[in-house]
């Protein structure tokens, strides 16, 4: 019995030694990722993490940063929180990174970020979108895409400005907080701006039946001019066919989440007339930018971008990059100060100024029309201040 | 002192100096791992105390441990922070911030308190039925938590709580519950449980007061599980309803039924193989060189691998690692089994 005990307390012991030690190239400059490829997130963070590995390789072809070639370490969070903030623990203190990248859920940020934060290493959110993320973690938290207020407020303003819809149904999912979020920043614009919510709804995730809405839609007077759908995907195509199977016609607007290919797929494309949503990024060839990264995209792949947050991923190591090539030295503190006076990005998912410290980007948000069921961009536009 | 009482106590001594070396030597990234460990370890002897010896087949454990954990991050939660972010409660509770230990033991007397609730109307059922009434309550306490945002800030996770758990306060509630455990099993209380869980009417037969002993159990259990929910909050600085769904019923059964049902010795080698193994595995998972051979990434390997241990030892020892049995310094010392009901600890 002792005997085994020691054998096993001597392999563990090993084990431990070894291990981290097995893959580390000389002289790279080591940037962390945490992106979930197992479990329920797997479906955007799997994208992201091969837009990520997509611009390391165009970075490291191109001949590195400062003569250096770039790793990313990246581990599995596994959608689970424990397994997320353990991954952040084994990049900062295990593989020494220089900085890290990762997520696209404002939870699992805020399970990982504070890791970062008390080492004094950056950690760049790729796609969680609560807006003050930063202030709730430090100086060395960042983000990568816009807050919820932007999309919201830009999605008021579209609704009032461009459809003339004076009189909106708000339609929400009551069971998340991207949701209420998107839903109340709505609302806040949407009335300041001279508009009126006449009429609000909260469903729960994975509801299948949307009648009972429809039918408030349908009754109320004054009737409204557009719907505000916020809602998480799968939910929305659902709606949106049995709202327009109804005979409900007029505009519905979206957040994010509608940017999905299930949307038209399960509503059908004669459906999805009128169906307008705001996002991260038009996958269209108009902006030169794009249409390379679509390209590079297909090579690599073999495939085309999955949805924006291959895009976030693709973008979130080229703001790290470009970060590192200000810096005046390659240390963490000089890469994170870096980054706050990045104040024109151009990415693939639009222009960026990051010189704010504690709140999400001042970014461009895109509009997107569905027409014959295929994403028709409608134009970048940030939010009237 | 009896000479196994001596070692036992010699025991606790090296596994303090573990502790304070440990706490000393090791950076961050192990502490994390061999607190979550002692976490699940106290999760997994306390659900053992509930299925294992008491007969009750809870899949209700992770709703304990949201209650005590939720409820001990909000009493330790920064007054300055409270009302901005968690507005829903009243006044006083808005300014209160307790120290660490009240609030954990709060959270876990909150936990039974619900475990009383309902533990009532459920501890009739037995069996299968027992175990899909207490996963309802799993359901119900995670649809709660992500409602009341006013309270809990729903399913974005209540962050920001400070991060008070080190590894002396989980391995001092680990030697605590493991005690208290063992000599509750043990005790004529422990008796009386095991009798109705291995033949109820026999033990109603003999005067044992079925329904108080099943309850009186199945509260003691939540209670530690409330205490185990408490230091994973502070531990990870964050909660969210996510943390304790199903997933989470599943990982804590399975880490009792590898270690054996009704063995504390079980529960500690089941959540360390499921804790400890998964992260010599995750390294191997991103792929690359590995002795000079390229590997590529295998996202996956580590659920794959410990469900082939989970199989692997069904198979060969289907009452789990331990079986029944607990660990015992006697075969150590050669010492004979002490006569009758002599015997300490």
């Amino acid at each position: 019995m002792k005997r085994r005990v020691f054998l096993v307390a001597t392999t563990a012991a090993v084990g431990t030694s070894l291990l981290p030690r097995i893959s580390q190239a000389a002289d790279t400059l080591k940037i962390g990722s945490i992106y979930s490829l197992t479990g329920s997130y797997a479906t955007i963070e799997d994208p992201a993490l091969k837009g990520a590995k997509l611009a390391v390789k165009q970075v490291n072809d191109a001949g590195g940063v400062k003569g250096q070639k770039i790793e990313l370490i990246q581990y599995d969070g596994k959608s689970t929180l424990a397994d997320i903030a353990n991954a952040a623990q084994r990049l900062v203190h295990e593989d020494k990174v220089t900085a890290i990248i990762g997520v696209c859920d404002s939870g699992f940020y805020l399970a990982s970020a504070p890791i970062a934060q008390d080492a004094g290493i950056p950690y760049l959110d790729t796609g969680g979108t609560v807006p003050n993320l930063p202030e709730q973690i430090g100086e060395f938290a960042h983000m990568m895409p816009f807050g919820d207020d932007y999309q919201a407020y830009v999605a008021a303003e579209f609704a009032l400005k461009d459809l003339g819809a004076k009189t909106a149904f708000l339609l929400r999912d009551g069971d998340t907080d991207y949701t209420r979020a998107i839903a109340q920043f709505f609302s806040e614009r949407y009335k300041r701006d001279g508009g009126q919510i006449i009429e609000e709804s909260s469903y729960h995730t994975g509801d299948t039946d949307y009648s009972s809405h429809i039918t408030k839609i349908r009754g109320t007077n004054p009737p409204p001019a557009v719907i505000y759908a916020a809602m998480n995907p799968g939910d929305d195509a659902t709606f949106v066919r049995q709202a327009r199977e109804a005979g409900v016609t007029i505009p519905i607007i979206g957040g994010d989440a509608f940017d999905n290919p299930d949307l038209v797929k399960n509503a059908g494309a004669n459906n999805t007339v009128d169906v307008y949503f705001t996002t991260h990024m038009a996958m269209s060839t108009d902006n030169p930018l794009v249409a390379k990264f679509i390209d590079a995209y297909k090579a690599e792949y073999g495939i085309p971008p999955e949805n924006a947050f291959a895009g976030l991923g693709y973008d979130s190591v080229n703001l790290m990059v470009e970060a590192m090539n200000k810096a005046s030295d390659l240390s963490s503190k000089a890469i994170n100060d870096a980054i706050f006076t990045i104040t024109t990005f151009a990415g693939v998912t639009g222009n960026a100024d990051f010189s704010n410290k504690n709140r999400a980007p001042d970014k461009e948000v895109t509009i997107i029309a569905v027409k014959d069921g295929k994403f028709m961009p409608v134009g970048n536009r940030k939010p009237a201040s | 002192m009896s000479q196994a009482t001596a070692a036992t106590l010699a025991a606790v001594g090296v596994f303090a100096l573990a502790v304070w070396a440990a706490q000393a030597q090791l950076n961050p990234f192990y502490l994390q791992i061999l607190g979550l460990l002692g976490i699940n370890i106290m999760a997994t002897v306390s659900l053992n105390f509930a299925a294992g010896f008491g007969g009750m087949f809870s899949l209700g454990h992770p709703a304990f441990m949201a209650i005590g954990g939720y409820t001990a991050a909000i009493l330790t939660y920064p007054v300055a922070m409270k009302s901005m972010r968690i507005p829903g409660y009243p006044e006083w509770l808005l300014q209160l911030q307790l120290p660490f230990l009240p609030a954990l033991l709060i959270g876990g007397l909150a936990a039974s308190a619900i475990a009383v609730l309902v533990g009532w109307p459920v501890l009739r059922l037995r069996g299968h039925y027992l175990a899909v009434a207490t996963l309802g309550l799993t359901v119900i306490v995670q649809v709660a938590i992500v409602n009341l945002v006013d309270y809990t800030r729903g399913a974005l996770g209540l962050s920001g709580i400070p991060g008070l758990t080190n590894l002396w306060w989980i391995a001092g509630f680990l030697v605590l519950t493991i005690f208290i455990v063992y000599r509750l099993v043990h005790s004529r209380f422990g008796r009386a449980l095991r009798a109705v869980r291995d033949d109820y009417v026999a033990a109603q037969m003999s005067g044992v007061h079925v329904a108080r002993t099943r309850l009186i159990g199945f509260t003691i259990a939540a209670f530690f599980a409330g205490i185990a929910g408490g230091l994973l909050g502070h531990l990870l600085r964050i909660l969210t309803p996510g943390q304790f769904s199903f997933s989470a019923v599943f990982i804590g059964v399975a880490m009792m039924i590898l270690g054996g049902m009704g063995s504390i010795t079980g529960s500690i080698l089941g959540a360390v193989i499921m804790t400890i193994l998964p992260q010599f595995i995750i390294p191997l998972e991103r792929g690359g060189t590995v002795l000079g051979i390229e590997v590529p990434a295998l996202n996956g390997l580590t659920q794959i691998v410990t469900a082939l241990i989970l199989i692997g030892v069904m198979l060969v020892k289907p009452a789990g690692l331990a079986g029944a049995k607990e660990f015992s310094w006697r075969p150590l010392f050669g010492l004979s089994r002490p006569s009758k009901r002599g015997g300490s600890a």
